[in-house]
């Protein structure tokens, strides 16, 4: 018997900082200047756009990915404020793209053998989920989930389906994204980032501002004021980085049936919306044959977030969550000018919001496609 | 109750080579059309899956889910996109960036099958097949349909490198595997049932429970240690042989298909493994 599933607990850390007070402000003011990395040492001239940690958050060094997670872990689970029973047999579900890769190369760079081996000291896809689980003495089993952009959506899926059917109590989530330079120039060498801004929807839009963030949230049972309603992942398998609107609505039409909601009851819809040519204009279209004439409020956080790869999925839903908690639905900064291929108008301005049904997005390679009905009032 | 069977398996495993064997020719007898520039990890995944679906006397629905456990993916693929990156200096081709994508495996998978449902690729160390397996278990009890599971590692090239990325020693022997299980849980399905996989948060509590299970054959997994394997021969009226003598963190998945293939009469399979940190799981099979 299925049971409803909420959110007990959250913690991130983003470009727009870890406190709750701070981070709502700035999405409220709607800043989203990226930082300019350049990448002198590869000798590459290689300069990229780029949203990441306020320095003062996280120190520089091999642990740099260790410590974002645990802090994120460990505000969501003080907010739980979970029992020492269930606490002790929390699971755990990661899900990341890039994994430790950021360590790795910090690890390989200050090492003398780089230059003639990298030398992956304890590699595996799961070894982030085993730290945690270490660090806060969690004792549940570990799932590490690597599915492209999808990896924390997916984690976050199925963590709900385990714990709605009552195979399990309670789950932490977690997704992370690590600056890393093989991420910079691997999408770099798609053509696919942009060199003014991230501009999602709008018609001078020119691709992908890459940001890290590390977000974690605890789900249970019962009734709280964020309840995850239902979602749906599904693979489109046509091209594996040109998504289709088809594969698009089809998964966005299984959320809302796992939700048990309608389109015309979804109050605002936080886009996937990562300013690429591509993925806007399938998705806008995607939007338009699901919600007909009547479409709902849209915006993206991926101006403000950048866009944080694996980890995207739920480090979204925080910062969305927190915003409804703040009583307004984020705008869309850096928009400009309308797109008459796309039409889509994102928010301009933020959207007092107290309640209401959310349809969440979240598009990967590979045409992995993963959404989220989310409630709150 | 819904009851989960297995409708198919597959299980491939060999020991890594140096130089290695070659999967190409091996891939495109089971598929004409396999895509191509394709990784390694790839083409192994596709074999074994291919492999098994053929075993399934039917072709398969596009919502069948499919599960890709790995405790290692793209490590050696990653590995030389980082040293060309970091040493050499040279930006990863954008094919060889979408090949280190984590869907990418899937993607494939699902496009050669003709795929369209649940797709995920999962790891949990030296039980990644077993945490693959139970998540697949609940989405089956959950929605009955079919799922396809599987194990897949691939060994980096040179060995010795792999093995010292993975910390092992230099004799280490190394197995690749790609080995698939196809469970069904709709009204009619047949096949070998597969019961809940269950966890322990740590050994003791596995071992008083499994004081109380019935004897049959076991399966110890790779990633339990010396001792905690004599405790549990100890318990054990037969334990199988190890299936293949060499490393891969899925070699659970060849261990559970091999026993399958051989078409037992008698049981059930228990099958136990640790995840490497502390975590322990029972796959039991009811032949």
């Amino acid at each position: 018997m299925k049971q409803p599933v909420h959110v007990q607990g959250c913690g991130l850390l983003s470009a727009v900082g870890r406190d709750r007070i701070d981070v709502v402000s700035k999405l409220h003011a709607g800043e989203a200047q990226p930082a300019v990395l350049a990448l002198p040492d590869l000798g590459l001239g290689g300069r990229f756009l780029f949203r990441p940690l306020p320095t003062r958050l996280v120190p520089d060094g091999e642990e740099r990915l260790d410590a974002m997670v645990y802090a994120a872990v460990d505000d969501a689970l003080r907010e739980a404020r979970l029992s020492v029973r269930e606490r002790r047999q929390l699971p755990v579900f990661v899900g990341s793209s890039s994994m430790d890769l950021g360590n790795i190369e910090t690890q390989a760079q200050r090492r003398a053998e780089a230059t003639t081996s990298l030398r992956l000291r304890k590699y595996g896809w799961s070894v982030i989920a085993d730290r945690v689980a270490r660090h806060f003495d969690l004792n549940g089993p570990r799932y590490s989930f690597s599915v492209a952009c999808s990896s924390a959506t997916n984690a976050l899926l199925t963590a709900m389906a385990e714990v709605a059917a009552g195979r399990l109590e309670q789950a932490l989530v977690v997704g992370v994204e690590c600056h890393n330079t093989l991420g910079l120039h691997g999408f770099n060498s798609l053509g696919m980032l942009a060199d003014d801004a991230c501009r999602p929807f709008d018609r001078q839009r020119r691709g992908l501002v890459l940001g890290e963030a590390a977000a974690a949230v605890v789900i249970g049972r019962g009734d709280g004021r964020c309840r995850l309603l239902g979602g749906a992942n599904r693979c489109d398998a046509g091209n594996i980085t040109r998504p289709t609107p088809d594969g698009m609505v089809a998964t966005m039409k299984d959320a809302l049936a796992a939700a048990r909601i309608a389109a015309g009851e979804i109050t605002a819809v936080k886009a996937h919306g990562t300013g690429t040519e591509v993925n806007d204009t399938a998705e806008a279209e995607a939007l338009h044959q699901l919600f007909g004439e009547t479409l709902p409020p849209v915006s993206s956080l991926k101006p403000q977030l950048g866009y944080t790869l694996g980890a995207n999925g739920l480090v979204e839903l925080v910062a969305w969550l927190w915003c409804l908690e703040d009583g307004f639905i984020p705008a869309t900064p850096n928009f400009r000018q309308p797109d008459p291929d796309v039409g889509i108008m994102p928010l301009q301005a933020p959207l007092p919001c107290a309640s209401g049904h959310f349809l969440l997005n979240c598009f990967g390679f590979g045409g992995n496609n993963s959404c989220l009905v989310i409630g709150y009032d | 109750m819904t009851e989960v069977r297995i409708r198919a398996s597959r299980a491939m495993a060999f020991p890594a080579v140096e130089p290695p064997r070659p999967l190409r020719d091996e891939l495109r007898a089971l598929c004409q059309r396999a895509p191509r520039r394709l990784n390694r990890f790839t083409e192994l995944a596709l074999i074994g899956a291919l492999g098994c679906a053929q075993q399934a006397d039917m072709p398969l629905p596009s919502d069948c889910a499919l599960y890709l456990a790995t405790g290692q993916g793209f490590a050696d693929d990653t590995a030389r996109l980082l040293e060309a990156l970091l040493i050499e200096q040279q930006a990863p081709m954008p094919v060889d960036f979408i090949n280190v994508s984590g869907s990418s495996a899937g993607f494939y998978l699902a496009q050669t099958l003709g795929l369209d449902s649940r797709n995920n690729t999962i790891a949990a160390g030296p039980a990644s097949f077993e945490a693959a397996l139970s998540l697949a278990w609940g989405a089956l009890a959950d929605h009955p349909g079919l799922a396809l599971v599987g194990g897949v590692d691939v060994a980096g090239h040179p060995l010795a490198d792999h093995r010292q990325r993975l910390g092992l020693a230099p004799d280490t022997g190394i197995v690749e595997i790609s080995s698939w299980l196809l469970l069904d849980s709709r009204a009619n399905a047949t096949g070998a049932s597969l019961v809940r996989p269950q966890y322990w948060g740590n050994f003791a509590e596995a071992l008083e429970d499994l004081r109380a299970r019935k004897p049959g054959p076991w399966s110890l997994g790779n990633g339990l240690t010396t001792s905690e394997r004599s405790q549990l021969r100890a318990l054990a009226d037969e334990v199988l042989p190890a299936p293949d003598s060499g490393q891969a963190d899925t070699l659970s998945a060849y261990a559970i298909a091999s026993w399958l293939e051989k078409k037992p009469s008698t049981g059930p399979l228990l099958h136990l493994n640790g995840d490497g940190a502390g975590g322990y799981y029972l796959v039991e099979l009811l032949p």
